[in-house]
């Protein structure tokens, strides 16, 4: 017995007789006690977030008011200037720049008098400021005793001077001058130099004016000499020693002459009778009262052309004026314009639905002719007798076509009845058929219920409608859906291939060497930049798979009409965007897999479960919202591509949807896509923001639309992600763990 | 059979000699030293049917080996506990009997096990068939993230049981049998994680005793419970007796008395002793076993 209790110490009774050691506490130091609080990191670790959350919420605030207002309609102002300019149009952009005296080289007479003007206040309070100062008292403080001997020299000359010829006279002064420079060589020649750079050629009478003030403030200064018996002395080439003295001071307190100024820049636009979109304006190039909004300045957004600012002179029926006041214009404009509005759809429904129909059919005969003669060589029989009767059928279906083509002339011919003349602010006219115009807003007669109509109606065309004006204007539709669709196809191609190859590492293969590469290799491929993706993507699925594709399946239209598969569309940049988004679900859910705690897997199969209906029971539906965060990553990551959708499919403008509900044929040939067509090349808001911004025309005016576009994009990815987290929650809630 | 039979004599043949020794050597020290010391096996032992032979079980967790010629039989329809210092291999035994040390891939094997007869080591065995004829519950209640119908009737789903009759039947008697029943009968599809934990653990016998296993495996199955929901899983454990073969793992010398039947004390690996709870508890044949469950080391 007593064997095992001495076997085991720590059931020993501590006995009394023992002595008693001293026992070791922890202490706090005073001075440890902020940093034991931790307060130290959460001022660190809260300043982080915070300049994370403001930079991230500052982003998108500009973005979202930017997008917002770029469709609010503006008003219309016009400006006469100066120099005999008279603009209409909208303020665009507000730029501040600062006037110096510089700015005053080589500008016209009526402008620099002006600008001269503006300077004058801002030497004098320079000057002020010098004479303010400390600095000339002390600076003559240290040259009192240099300069009252100079002038006392000066005042003993006097009368000699007065006295003596002109070239003596000369001398004299050159000499005193002479004299004193080499006394204040360190600062006379130093700042000479830098004045003359300063003033330039400028020698207009008010600059001449505003160093006089100069000079005459320093006179106050020097109070106690006798400057005005000084000056007597010198009545040739004083003011450039004031001038100095004055200019020296100015150099000490670092202030150059810069007065802030405002300018504008107006959107006047009438680009085929101006050729300019824009005009900058200062503000004091604007007359007095020069600036107004006069109530019937319209804009017109045409369909061609680009905007129109005028006034509206006639609405005319067959060339004959029905209106000419126009407040009367307005009245009668609204009901003639939608009605050729309308027309106008129609014709163009016809054309695309219609029309297009008839060219597919035509296109899927011709190749099918070619593919006969493909196969069977251009002099067969089979070939010309394929020929006489695709004749034929042309020749049966010409009426078909004329017809279709009447019916769209008809409408025209209609429309072309209807135009309104308009007076630009330069005094042309012009004359605007209303089908093409897509937006009438005489913004200044607007009361706001009407703007908020422009507002919507322009919001709807952004979204629903085609683009215009190179994709400056209109709506981004077919960028929405592409991006949409590629966005689908990539999770549809992704999700599955990540989830397995994640199963595959982190539940079959062994722990070893090759797997840990592999998943070096998968978390490197995550930081390859996204344009080798591009560049892969090219090579491989386009020109190696596609090109394949092709020779198979379409050589007879390869060879006639170019590449199907061959080159970039839809197919291939979803699954270029599924390669590049592998790692983030594989990632995702390997990392959700591993957190299935073991018992789980352990219960299962001690219940007898195989491996694969354990995973399939239990691991996958716990791991599935970690999954779910996986594949939001992902598509997030997808949709916001650019890079390689460059050079895989993306367009800046694409003929066709990727989806055409008129046309269920799929492509030419044996591969059967529905109403689908996975190798069209395709429009995309991220690659639309670039070309919008950087690559159109007018860069200027599309600027607007690069914000409503990138919102747009925020928008969409930020949809797709609230509805995956909603689905993840969903899950969570059925899989949720409850703590005893 | 025979050799049911047999083993238990020669058990008690070295347990006499053991007992000859009382006194003279220290087991314990000598399994410190790494000697071979044979277990004491109480003769009323031999006189049940067994479900669960145990012979010369060695395992290895790569170099260290965990376990080190177990031998003892597991009667049928009783309640066997195992009890020890910590780390002395409970949890290993048991799980060799359903082989989940096969998870481990470091693990290796000596000796064999029986269940009613049937190899459980042999390499040729079907592990997953083996596993069905088996039930375990866990330390900690491990319910899986579904309903608790789904929960229950997991074993058959896995089987791929269909019917939904056959399904409701053995749910109820599963739950009811897990004295469960009462308590969740109302919200049978709600989530089984929304159970407290006791009831989660019961939940977990319910799973186990679902599929109408030969013998069932407890592996400290109150230690993360409080005495209310402990009381009623030995209350359970209780009612299971007779119906099913109980090997249950406990750290608990008091529910070691109260619940089972029979007591095999472990230590380091090795079988120390192994007999009727009564005894074991009241007049072990070693002082070590003695020492043990008076609480005087370990
Ligand atoms: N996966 C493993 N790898 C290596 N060694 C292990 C592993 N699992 C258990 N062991 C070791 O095997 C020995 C027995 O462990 P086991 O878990 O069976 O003890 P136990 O009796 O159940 O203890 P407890 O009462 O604390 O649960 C211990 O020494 C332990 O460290
Ligand atoms: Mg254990």
């Amino acid at each position: 017995m007593s064997q095992a209790v001495e076997s085991n110490p720590s059931i020993e009774p501590a006995s009394a007789d023992e002595p008693k050691l001293p026992r070791a506490r922890r202490r706090v130091r005073p001075g440890a006690s902020v940093i034991a609080q931790g307060e130290p990191m959460l001022w660190l670790t809260g300043g982080g977030l915070v300049i994370c959350f403001l930079m991230v919420v500052s982003l998108l605030l500009y973005v979202l008011w930017q997008g917002m207002t770029t469709f609010w309609p503006q008003p219309i102002a016009q400006v006469e200037t100066i120099d005999g300019r008279t603009l209409l149009g909208e303020v665009f952009a507000y730029d501040g720049y600062d006037l110096k005296l510089s700015s005053l080289t080589g500008q016209p007479d009526a402008i620099r008098s002006e600008l001269e003007d503006i300077l004058h206040p801002a030497l004098q309070t320079i000057v002020q400021e010098v004479v303010d100062s400390n600095l000339l008292s002390d600076r003559l403080e240290t040259n009192r005793a240099m300069i009252q001997k100079a002038v006392a020299t000066q005042v003993q000359l006097a009368p000699a001077v007065q006295q003596s010829a002109p070239e003596t006279r000369k001398a004299i002064v050159d000499e005193i001058r002479t004299t004193l420079d080499s006394r204040w060589d360190d600062f006379v020649t130093r700042f000479a130099g830098e004045l003359l750079a300063s003033v330039g050629d400028v020698s207009g009478d008010s600059l001449a004016g505003a160093w006089s003030v100069a000079a005459s403030q320093a006179e106050t200064a020097l109070g106690q000499l006798d400057v005005a018996e000084f000056r007597k002395q010198f009545s040739e080439g004083d003011d450039a020693i004031y001038s100095i003295w004055v200019r020296e001071a100015w150099t000490s307190l670092a202030m150059p002459v810069a007065v802030p100024m405002r300018r504008r820049e107006f959107r006047t636009e009438n680009f085929e009778l101006t050729s300019e979109h824009f005009n900058w304006v200062s503000d004091f190039e604007i007359k007095p009262d020069g600036e107004s909004f006069p109530e019937w300045a319209t804009l017109l957004e045409r369909v061609e052309g680009g905007r129109f600012y005028g006034f509206p002179a006639e609405l005319r029926i067959d060339g004959e004026a029905i209106e000419t006041e126009p407040a009367a214009i307005w009245a009668a404009f609204p009901k003639l314009h939608a009605e050729c509005r309308e027309r106008w759809i129609e014709g163009k429904e016809i054309d695309e639905i219609e029309g297009g129909a008839f060219n597919r059919r035509r296109e899927h005969d011709r190749l099918a002719l070619i593919e006969v003669g493909y196969q069977h060589g251009k002099g067969s029989d089979e070939y010309l007798k394929a020929k006489a009767a695709l004749e034929e059928s042309e020749q049966a279906h010409a009426p078909e076509y004329q017809e279709i083509r009447s019916r769209i002339e008809e409408l025209n011919r209609w429309n072309s009845r209807y135009t309104i003349l308009m007076k630009a602010i330069d005094g042309q006219e012009k004359e605007i058929p209303l089908a093409e115009i897509v937006r009438a807003c005489p913004a200044n007669h607007f009361a706001s219920g009407e703007k908020w109509n422009v507002y919507f109606s322009r919001w709807r065309e952004f979204l629903f409608d085609n683009p215009r004006e190179a994709n400056s204007e209109g709506g981004v539709y077919p960028a929405i859906f592409g991006t949409v669709v590629m966005t689908l196809l990539m999770s549809i191609a992704v999700v599955p291939f990540g989830v397995l190859a994640a199963l595959y590492l982190r539940e079959y293969a062994k722990a070893g060497l090759v797997v840990s590469s592999v998943r070096i290799a998968i978390n490197n491929l995550a930081g390859v930049p996204s344009i080798v993706f591009g560049v892969f993507g090219v090579g491989f699925f386009c020109y190696m798979v596609g090109g394949t594709f092709d020779e198979v399946f379409y050589a007879a239209k390869t060879a006639d009409a170019g590449p199907t598969y061959g080159t970039g569309g839809l197919f291939w940049a979803s699954l270029t965007l599924a390669l590049l988004t592998l790692p983030v679900v594989i990632v995702a859910t390997e990392e959700a897999l591993s957190a299935v705690p073991r018992s789980m897997r352990e219960g299962s199969l001690a219940c007898g479960a195989t491996k694969w209906q354990t995973i399939r029971r239990i691991v996958l539906p716990r791991a599935l919202p970690g999954i779910m965060t996986g594949t939001i990553l992902a598509m997030a990551r997808g949709a916001g591509e650019v890079a390689p959708l460059m050079l895989v499919g993306a367009v800046k403008l694409a003929p066709h949807l990727v989806v055409d509900l008129h046309d269920w044929s799929g492509s030419f040939g044996p591969l059967p896509t529905g109403a689908l067509h996975p190798e069209r090349s395709f429009m995309h808001l991220g690659f639309h923001i670039f070309d919008l911004g950087f690559q159109s025309q007018n860069s200027e005016a599309a600027k607007p639309m690069v914000y409503t576009t990138t919102l747009l994009l925020i928008g969409i990815i930020a949809v797709m992600n609230i509805a995956a987290i909603w689905l993840r929650a969903q899950l969570r809630k059925k899989f949720q763990f409850s703590q005893f | 059979m025979i050799s049911n039979t047999e083993q238990p004599q020669s058990s008690d043949a070295t347990a006499n000699a053991a007992q000859g020794d009382n006194g003279k050597i220290n087991r314990l020290e000598m399994i410190t030293r790494g000697e071979h010391v044979d277990a004491v096996i109480h003769p009323e032992v031999a006189k049940h049917n067994s479900v669960l032979d145990i012979d010369n079980v060695c395992l290895w967790y790569g170099d260290k080996q965990a376990l080190f010629d177990i031998n003892m039989i597991v009667p049928d329809g009783q309640v066997t506990a195992l009890i020890g210092p910590s780390g002395c291999g409970k949890s290993t035994l048991l799980r060799c009997v359903n082989r989940m040390n096969d998870l481990i891939d470091s693990v290796r094997l000596g000796g064999d096990m029986r269940l009613n007869g049937d190899s459980i080591f042999s390499p040729s065995v079907d592990v997953i068939a083996l596993r069905k004829r088996m039930g375990m519950v866990f330390q900690k209640p491990n319910p899986f993230p579904m309903s608790i119908f789904e929960n229950v009737v997991y074993p058959l789903r896995i089987d791929g049981e269909r019917d939904r009759n056959v399904l409701e039947e053995v749910c109820e008697r599963a739950l009811r049998g897990a004295a469960l029943w009462g308590e969740v009968k109302d919200r049978l599809h709600e989530s089984g994680l929304g159970l407290s934990g006791g009831q989660q653990q019961r939940l977990c016998i319910a799973r186990a005793i679902a599929s109408d296993p030969e013998v069932l495996l407890l592996d400290e199955p109150c230690s993360a419970l409080d005495p209310i929901a402990t009381g009623k899983i030995e209350d359970l454990i209780d009612e299971l007796r007779g119906d099913y073969s109980i090997l249950i793992v406990t750290h608990n010398m008091q529910q070691a008395s109260r619940v089972s039947d029979f007591t095999a004390f472990m230590y380091l690996g090795h079988l120390i002793e192994y007999g009727p709870t009564v005894s074991l508890f009241t007049k072990p044949k070693l002082k070590e076993t003695e020492d043990y469950v008076m609480g005087r080391f370990g």
